[in-house]
């Protein structure tokens, strides 16, 4: 039953991946789809110059218009973070972003040893910060040309999702834009695979310590209506749950941690069901308190 | 009472998150994102 469950998830997280980069002709043609739902923002970290793109990267949005003369501040990006988030919360890392769902794959390559995390794992995950506030934020506002115009700075130097979601099937397909690779195509491949191939020893390595997206929604995990409930009277802190979870969180002490990307394997792992999603509507339990962290 | 009546910090910023959103496209940003997206990002790609 909890394997049935956890592939109801690979089974969403693929069915959303499809149908967000659902225009097949731009696979086929090396190009893009143009139509007017492109303004439109997706949840997860979804290139949009990725042949079959339906929509935008609230991050690449984000840097766009913050690099944008005459824009200091993204109102209609905020608010589609803020809204996404109050919402879902990391519930999008775990269940609708398509580089979630490519790490997550190529951790079930079966490897002598996985590991919970990386020396410096503490550390480390604040990478995420300082490129959300550094290459997302400041650079784009800051580091301007002559008209005004700053660059996407993250998109740029950094993203992984953008290489292999957008450059790697573009570049293939498309001859004009293959003559046209240099050393920055090469950076970005070095950091794609490297992450790919931490991916199959580390439980997603770009979710814990690069990715600008789930650090802005890790924000809204303890207050957003989608979060894990947990029923201290339940709760006898076995430590089935801390042992289940891939991203060495405590869901018996911290069910709501910003970390956490609602795969579910600690509700399943429970033996006295003491872990619960909890959606928008659901009726309050008595005693229940709504927001421990 | 039920979560969504209850949940007051989430239920605030989902109203705000609207509310920003809408503001934002009215005043540009959406045209703005979508004159981005519209053409192949060379820096995403990793060639700009």
């Amino acid at each position: 039953m909890a394997e049935k469950r956890k592939s109801i998830r690979h089974w969403v997280q693929f069915a959303f991946s499809v149908f967000t980069n659902g225009y097949l002709a731009g696979f086929a043609g090396g190009r893009i789809f143009t139509g007017r739902a492109k303004g439109i923002c997706l949840p997860g970290l979804n290139c949009y110059s990725c042949p079959g793109a339906l929509g935008s990267c609230p991050i690449g949005a984000l840097q766009s218009v913050l690099g944008s003369r005459g824009y200091h501040i993204s109102f209609y990006v905020f608010g589609f973070l803020m809204l996404i988030g109050a919402v879902l919360g990391r519930f999008v890392c775990g269940w609708l972003c398509p580089f979630g769902l490519i790490q997550d794959l190529l951790h079930k390559i079966p490897f002598p040893k996985k590991y919970g995390k990386i020396p410096g794992d503490r550390w480390l995950r604040l990478m995420k910060w300082g490129l959300l506030i550094g290459f997302v934020i400041l650079l784009p506002l800051y580091a301007v040309d002559a008209f005004g115009q700053g660059k996407p700075w993250f998109c740029k130097y950094v993203c992984p999702s953008g290489t292999l979601l957008a450059g790697l099937p573009l570049v293939l397909s498309n001859p004009s834009l293959r003559q046209s690779i240099g050393w920055l195509f090469a950076w970005k491949n070095v950091i794609l695979v490297s992450l790919l191939l931490l991916s199959v020893i580390v439980y997603r390595p770009f979710c814990r310590y690069l990715c600008p997206l789930g650090a802005i929604y890790g924000l809204f995990n303890p207050i957003a209506f989608c979060r894990i409930r947990l029923d201290t009277d339940a709760c006898t802190s076995c430590g089935a749950c801390r042992k289940a979870c891939k991203l060495d969180i405590s869901p018996d002490r911290t069910p709501n941690n910003i970390e956490c990307i609602r795969c579910g394997d600690c509700i399943r792992s429970c033996p006295h069901q003491a872990l619960s999603f909890t959606f928008p509507g659901r009726q309050q339990k008595p005693g229940e308190k709504l927001h421990p962290q | 009472m039920n979560t969504l009546q209850k949940n007051w910090p989430a239920l605030t910023l989902t109203f705000l998150g609207i509310v920003f959103l809408i503001y934002g496209g009215l005043r540009g940003e959406y045209l703005a994102v979508l004159r981005k997206a519209v053409m192949v990002c060379l820096e995403c790609v990793g060639i700009g």
